[in-house]
């Protein structure tokens, strides 16, 4: 697999979420079943009984469909467990987009009232606070392993997950150590650790441990398979702990290179490298990667850091054959790496510096942010998200939603993303005589208002100033006719709109970088 | 309103007519077509689907003519009919198809004394509230009649054709089992039933004003076929709009969304134009004009029903808030002028297989392929050029050219996992659509190289091994055929 690994828009995994894998799913609020405690294990229990917490969370979504109405508030419990420096670790699912969050500890009444200290929605993993310092008190930090359990190693997961109220453990072995979706994000691709331990939902969060280590923390699980649950492994929480230590989450440095296995003779001759199976090509950069100005298409990775990238982008770590990408996955958002590289017929080294650069053109899951909006004349714009194309689902029926779906798989690939900072898009109507024959717009993407163009949504509160000659005209990617609306009648029903409607603005514009 | 005034004297008559008419006669004028077809896999062009039979009607109209649909005879390996209350079998050639209006006519094979046929008369104009007979032919192979009343006149597409025309919405008291079935007027033909909804009892009339015309061209060739303009449109009924674009004319006027290359209209009339009359007739803001025979119809049918290909029409339009008078060529649409073309009959297409790559031109007919679901199952950005660009070439002459899939063999190693991606040069060189692969690949005597859209690396072929491969993958994957270049459009 791998073959043509991707940076964070990599079409395999967008479409994997969308449509051909709901299989993949979050284990926090969904359907399982029970597994009784195994007596062998009550050694394990009992150790894990002062370190695991359950978690309470009241989460309230974003309706990326009509901006300003959020979901009803959802009520659920996940797991948790007390690190050093008295923090719990859990997932980031178990607490995006929180309103309340409460946790327990095994057999105590009393709930506390915890904070997010720290979210990583790239890696789904969150670090939790609890002001009250009685909570504390009798708690174990969990003690972490040095180093990653092998194959058919016997795990336990313990944690909170339906079926009941107490503490829960399972059992299994270690079935597969892998590189493999995030579905919290939707696009982020890290290391996993598979077990065939029952994972259910309330699980997430919870710690797998090893030998009474903790090894990895539960957190999603396949629909439709039996004894499928992936763990977050230890390297991967090591990093996000890391990460934290100048107190800023950074996340995740992207490279945004994609590789090709060098496979076939005559590409090998064809690039002037030698048939030795060394050396992966670049097929493409992205733009806001860190490999961007410092790789090109055509180049053959042949070492990263000292390591000898094989034709199809492994490495051998530590005796295992890995994924180039791996190395990347522990390095920090200020490291660099080095390649030597072919290019041009010249053996060159190349050190690459890492970033984080926000990448408005990524696509991940949107959390923990207002959905912004503008309404012109009960037109309502907002930016193109992950969130939206959620909201539509499969009904790509049409040639504007369908164009949404192309500008989202390739914006990048085919550069559509020039010129703008993200995708406007006109998502809703509010009906009113001002707009009752703005209709055929629905999902297009705004070009321009008023001759002004359109980079991101801010700029439309601006062109709306200066209609043209008494007309707002709004032009749209892909189609010649435009939208007229009469600037008076606009100026004249907005707050009849917004209070028709029950919409509190006429804009959320967040806090846009 | 000239038909408004034949209404009352029709109506008299129409019962007497009808019963002389019922009992005899027609066994000889109406015919059941059996139909072996067989189309080209698009994603596999060198081979067939398996054969299948589509069953109609057809109606007689010469003593060795039989006018039925084009989508009945699509793709046809055999036409064989039989008269009712007979089992014979005559087989029948298609002398002339029109996709386009979903029109066909055939000529009897066999000699035409052995075989005793007796021609339908075409009927006259058809009043809109008609009463009319459906013919078609049961299990029995005996003559079934129901009856049938006009009950809509519009412009509309009907299913299998490519283009609006003229149609008919009858309410049957019979089901409609095969189409094309017959309806008649007063024994005459007075149209092809091309498609029914069982549920509401309606059956969608191709008339005997399209059928006349189609006869009439087919019997002075060259074929002419029916004229477009060349653009799409809108109503334009938002008056704010029409104050923007400097409309005045009350309720008159619509605007042009967008204008196809090559077209008459090309350049002649541009996006955002509001035309206000054609050819002499004033367009209402929803797209209506004013017919002599069927009142209120949706003004595409001035020029499929009055105009034809190579004529001139006015038109009196606003640009830019000012009025304007221009006139436009009237052409027949060429679906090869088409950046991705419909290729509604199943031609097959051009294409090469080189070293495992199968190299076509994208058309709908690939697309569709994949299923009723195809829009989600194709790649978006295919999706996306079909939906959008569909008709307007960047440049005339191009087309999207595919690498529509790979055939794994050793070769093509580490290539295997392409699929459906877009081809921008071959040999070095950039091409535009699969004459220029063949010109590159005639010239250089093999594949060499390629490149993808969006994919900056070579993709090269062993020059010493590709010979032999090309050889072994026709072998392997029994394609007798690995390039084809399609003859160039007639039309």
């Amino acid at each position: 697999m791998n073959k043509n690994k991707w940076w964070r828009i990599q079409r395999k995994a967008f479409r994997a979420s969308n449509r051909q894998m709901p299989g993949l799913l979050l284990t926090c609020f969904l359907a399982g079943q029970m597994i009784p405690v195994d007596s062998a294990a009550r050694g394990e229990i009992d150790g894990m009984r002062d370190t695991v917490v359950k978690i309470y969370s009241t989460i309230q979504r974003e309706n990326h469909s009509a901006p300003w109405l959020p979901y009803r508030p959802q009520k659920g419990t996940g797991s948790g467990f007390v690190i050093s420096g008295k923090k719990i670790l859990t997932n980031a699912h178990v607490v995006s987009d929180i309103r309340y969050l409460e946790v327990q500890k095994e057999g105590v009444p009393k709930r506390y009232r915890a904070y997010v200290s720290f979210i990583a929605h790239d890696c789904d993993l969150a670090v939790l606070q609890v002001e009250d310092p009685s909570f504390y008190e009798g708690t174990r930090p969990a003690e972490f392993a040095t180093e990653l359990p092998k194959l058919n190693d016997e795990v336990t997961v313990v944690g909170y997950p339906m079926g009941g109220t107490r503490i829960s453990i399972t059992k299994g072995v270690v079935s597969r150590i892998d590189y493999s979706m995030y579905s919290h994000s939707a696009i982020d691709e890290h290391l996993v650790l598979q077990v065939d331990a029952a994972i259910n939902p309330g699980n997430s969060g919870g710690p797998l441990t090893y030998k009474g280590k903790v090894i990895g923390l539960a957190f999603q699980g396949i629909r439709m398979a039996e004894n499928i649950g992936y763990a977050i492994p230890l390297p991967v929480i090591e990093r996000f702990m890391a990460d934290l230590e100048d107190g800023t989450y950074h996340g995740y440095p992207e490279l945004g290179a994609a590789n090709f296995d060098t496979e076939n003779p005559a590409m090998r001759k064809h690039l002037g490298i030698p048939d030795n199976n060394i050396g992966t090509a670049v097929t493409c950069v992205d733009p806001f990667g860190s490999a961007a100005g410092h790789l090109k298409p055509g180049d053959v990775l042949l070492k990263i850091n000292g390591y000898t990238i094989a034709r199809d982008a492994t490495i051998k770590l530590n005796g295992n054959t890995v994924l180039y990408g791996e190395l990347l996955e522990r390095l920090q958002w200020d490291a660099a790496v080095t390649f030597v590289l072919w290019r041009e017929g010249e053996e060159i080294t190349v050190e690459v510096p890492l970033e984080t650069a926000p990448d408005p053109f990524n696509f991940r899951y949107p959390y923990d942010k207002r959905a912004r909006y503008v309404i012109v004349g009960g037109l309502v714009f907002s930016p193109l998200s992950r969130g939206y194309l959620g909201h539509l689902g499969r009904k790509f029926d049409d040639p504007l939603s369908q164009q949404l779906l192309y500008y989202s798989q390739y914006a990048k690939l085919d550069a559509l993303y020039e010129g703008r900072d993200e995708f406007v898009v006109l998502i809703r109507r509010l009906p009113h005589p001002v707009n009752a024959y703005a209709t055929g717009f629905h999902n297009g993407i705004l070009n321009e208002l008023n001759g002004q163009p359109i980079q991101r949504l801010a700029d439309i509160a601006a062109a709306a100033k200066k209609p043209v000659d008494g007309y707002h005209v709004f032009r749209f990617e892909g189609l010649n006719g435009d939208l007229v609306l009469d600037a008076r009648m606009v100026e004249g029903s907005q707050t009849e709109i917004l209070g028709t409607y029950g919409v509190p603005g006429p804009a959320y514009l967040g806090e846009m970088p | 309103m000239q038909c408004r005034g034949y209404l009352p004297i029709l109506i008299c008559i129409l019962p007497l007519v009808a019963c002389g008419v019922r009992g005899e006669g027609i066994e000889d004028s109406v015919v059941e077509l059996k139909v072996t077809l067989q189309a080209y896999d698009p994603h596999q062009p060198w081979q067939k689907t398996q054969p299948e039979t589509g069953h109609g009607y057809g109606a007689v109209i010469g003593t060795d003519r039989i006018l039925t649909t084009e989508a009945l005879v699509r793709n046809h390996t055999l036409v064989q009919f039989t008269k009712p209350r007979s089992g014979r079998q005559v087989t029948a050639r298609v002398e002339f198809a029109d996709p386009q209006i979903n029109l066909a006519l055939l000529r009897v094979v066999a000699e035409a004394e052995a075989v005793s046929l007796v021609p339908l008369e075409i009927a006259g104009s058809i009043p809109d509230d008609a009463e009319l007979e459906i013919v078609q032919v049961d299990a029995t192979s005996e003559i079934q009649r129901g009856d049938a009343h006009v009950v809509k006149v519009l412009v509309e597409s009907l299913p299998n054709a490519e283009f609006s025309t003229l149609s008919f919405h009858l309410l049957t008291d019979l089901s409609v089992e095969r189409v094309p079935a017959l309806a008649l007027l007063d024994g005459k033909l007075a149209g092809l039933i091309t498609s029914y909804q069982s549920s509401e009892r309606i059956a969608h009339m191709l008339p005997s004003h399209v059928l006349r015309r189609f006869l009439a061209d087919t019997a002075e060739p060259p074929y002419e076929g029916f004229a477009m303009a060349g653009f799409a449109w809108s109503p334009l009924v938002d008056p704010v709009r029409r104050r923007y674009l400097n409309v005045t004319n009350s309720g008159q006027g619509i605007i042009v969304n967008s204008v196809l290359p090559g077209t008459g209209a090309d350049a002649v009339i541009h996006p955002n134009d509001v035309i206000l009359d054609w050819d002499g007739r004033p367009i209402n803001e929803m797209g209506y004009y004013d017919d002599d025979d069927f009142g209120r119809l949706h003004f595409p049918y001035l020029i499929k029903g009055h105009r034809r290909p190579g004529e001139t029409v006015p038109v009196h339009l606003v640009r830019d808030g000012e009025r304007k008078t221009v006139s436009i060529a009237l052409t027949r649409y060429r679906d090869a002028d088409a950046y991705v073309p419909r290729n509604t009959t199943g031609e097959r297409p051009s294409y090469i297989v080189a070293g495992g790559f199968v190299i076509r031109e994208l058309d709908a007919q690939y697309l569709h392929a994949y299923g009723s679901e195809w829009r989600a199952r194709v790649d978006s950005r295919l999706v996306h050029i079909y939906n959008m660009q569909a008709l307007a070439p960047p440049e005339p002459g191009d087309k999207v050219v595919v690498l529509a899939s790979v055939l794994s063999d050793p070769i093509n190693v580490g290539y295997q996992h392409f699929f459906n991606q877009i081809i921008e040069t071959v040999n070095g060189q950039e091409i535009r659509n699969m004459d220029d692969i063949f010109k590159i690949v005639l010239q250089d005597g093999e594949l060499e190289t390629v490149t993808l859209r969006s994919n900056g690396l070579t993709i090269s072929f062993d020059p010493s091994n590709i010979k032999e491969a090309n050889a072994r993958i026709a072998a392997t994957y029994r394609i007798s055929e690995p390039r084809f270049r399609a003859p160039p459009p007639t039309e």
